[in-house]
């Protein structure tokens, strides 16, 4: 993508008091360099917090037997693990990297609705609070203590549950108003501030991957939102939606919460999916394979994820001619999966390979993710089905989808861009331990759970028979490997920032796009004069 | 300087203006169908 710096020279950094100093410079900030930023880092720091939790389930699972914490509590620690990593450190995190990256790849001077931008991260701190606080409470002895429902919030128990279930609704509220400002602002933008001579087809793939992510959330997050507002009701104002003794149906429930909860993976796989070609095109030193037929995969999983929800509810009595539908559209899904599996593959075929941290990091999610589409063909098979289901197979399953995604190639991105935001190169030997103790601790941590989960053992559970005792040791051991790949992480990010070799306008030879046109770091007003892209 | 200010930086005040205004009718037009979905999906199971 060739384009005409004569009408474009990117300016130089414009600092000069236009904004003001502190934190009050971060709670005013417009710029979406600074909202990006703060995106990213309220990600990493709910991804350390649900880490946590998850660390002391692990923790009580590493041998049969209570040891750490009440059923009670487990019941907290695994919903919160779930509520804050999809809401507080998946989605965050793919928003700051779309609030740093789209308006420099894409050559606009900012996000189209700066004032909303600034709007949409700061509802996350106090929903952040407001989900987590009823534990902490709890912990102290006051209160019942947080939602205990499963991250899936299934009715009746949703119904039934303390009043940590409303400081989720009312959480889980603002989270979705958050996303919801944050796609509008995504779609504006790309529709809207692209440079000159930018087609949609010649926008680079990561915009398509988040237009079809902001896409999908604004279609499932008032769904979402108008169910936890049903919930809200059945608990305090006598309806009976979910309630079968009021004549409700609890079935419903897991409708719409699927109706959310399956694209939700989209969600969090197609921003990647956009990113990872940047990285295998720089590393490979070699153009993007299938460009169109990846665009088209977008909106294929998309389309077709909206309409496959219910092969999550196989064994809720379903019709079956339902089954079969939701069976097969469900398998149709890894045809536009597979479009883009071989296009990645085919982009690094031949290529001159380097293997630089994103590199690795973009393959080790390529591999890993792979793993965790065949054993969802597995779970899609409705005969097969109530066999894996609710048991610890699909727990691996789907940290098998979202792991490489959402964390790996989240991290891949972040190392890749990580030059242009701080102006330094990262230490590649700190990059490769990460990387290595991430692929050791990760999988010795979820392989085991398949296998426990095919001999019988089921999710959500603090205590379990003697002959899973072995699985499950090795399952703890793993996630405490994996705990530590985090910290090496958090400690390369911190490097990096405060200094290293510094990095040049294009830091990977083999990078391209007007990101690595203009300096690194890049200025704090990218693109004042439009680019204009031949 | 904020946006608003950068989107009238002397390369196109015309074009800029012009992207500004469609930027809030988008913004607009995409929160009502948010809305829309939203009260859809309470009123499909309203109980009466």
């Amino acid at each position: 993508m060739a384009h005409d710096m004569a009408h474009g020279a990117p300016q130089a950094d414009s600092h000069g008091g236009h904004y003001s100093g502190g934190f009050v410079r971060w709670l005013e900030t417009t710029n979406h360099k600074d909202i990006g930023i703060m995106y990213l880092i309220f990600g990493i720091v709910m991804l350390l917090v649900g880490g946590g939790m998850i660390l002391t389930v692990r923790l009580e699972l590493f041998q049969p037997g209570l040891q750490f914490v009440q059923p009670e509590l487990f019941n907290q620690l695994i919903t919160l693990h779930g509520l804050v990593m999809v809401f507080g450190f998946a989605m965050p995190a793919a928003t700051g990297l779309a609030n740093y990256m789209l308006p420099m790849m894409i050559g606009a001077p900012d996000m189209a609705l700066p004032r909303l931008n600034n709007w949409g991260f700061w509802i996350l701190p106090p929903a952040a609070i407001m989900l987590t606080l009823p534990f902490f409470l709890g912990l102290m002895g006051v209160g019942p203590g947080a939602v205990d429902t499963g991250w899936t919030l299934y009715a009746p128990l949703s119904i039934q549950s303390g009043w940590g279930m409303d400081f989720a609704i009312f959480a889980i509220h603002m989270l979705g108003v958050s996303s919801i400002l944050g796609s509008i602002n995504v779609i504006v933008t790309i529709l809207n501030m692209r440079a000159p001579g930018m087609t949609l087809m010649k926008m680079p793939l990561f915009a398509h991957g988040f237009l079809m992510t902001a896409v999908l959330l604004i279609t499932i997050m008032p769904v979402f939102a108008g169910g936890v507002t049903m919930v809200l009701m059945d608990r305090h104002f006598d309806t009976h939606f979910f309630n079968a003794a009021g004549g409700g149906d609890p079935v419903l429930w897991q409708h719409i919460f699927w109706f959310m909860g399956h694209p939700e993976v989209y969600v969090l796989l197609l921003p990647i999916a956009g990113a990872l070609p940047h990285v295998f095109s720089a590393f490979a030193r070699k153009p993007i394979y299938g460009y169109k037929a990846q665009v088209y995969s977008f909106w294929a999983i998309a389309g077709l994820g909206l309409i496959v929800w219910a092969h999550h509810m196989f064994t809720s009595g379903m019709s079956f001619g339902s089954q079969i539908y939701f069976m097969y559209i469900t398998m149709a899904i890894s045809f536009p999966l597979a479009v883009l599996f071989f296009c990645w593959i085919a982009t690094i075929w031949k290529g001159s390979m380097t293997f630089e941290t994103p590199m690795l990091f973009a393959l080790g999610s390529l591999v890993l993710f792979g793993w965790g589409g065949v054993t969802g063909l597995a779970l899609s098979d409705a005969a097969a089905d109530p066999q894996y289901h609710n048991a610890y197979f699909m727990v691996a399953h789907f940290h098998y989808a979202f792991y490489p995604t959402a964390v790996m190639g989240a991290m891949a991105a972040i190392y890749y861009w990580l030059p242009k935001w701080t102006g330094h190169m990262l230490n590649e030997t700190l990059g490769k331990w990460h990387f290595w103790v991430t692929i050791v601790g990760f999988n010795l941590t979820f392989i085991p759970q398949f296998f426990a989960g095919l001999a019988g053992m089921p999710r959500r559970i603090p205590d379990y028979p003697l002959m899973f005792a072995e699985w499950n040791m090795l399952s703890s051991i793993g996630a405490l490997i994996l705990g530590v790949s985090h910290l090496i992480f958090v400690y390369n990010i911190i490097q990096t920032v405060r200094g290293g070799k510094k990095a040049e306008a294009k830091a990977w030879e083999g990078a391209e796009g007007l990101e690595w046109t203009v300096p690194s770091p890049a200025p704090y007003h990218t693109f004042e004069t439009p680019p204009v892209i031949k | 300087m904020a946006l608003i200010d950068m989107q009238n930086n002397g390369f196109d005040a015309k074009e800029w203006d012009k992207r500004k205004r469609d930027n809030k009718r988008l913004g607009y037009i995409f929160g009502v169908i948010v809305l829309a979905i939203f009260l859809g999906s309470i009123w499909k199971y309203r109980p009466f």
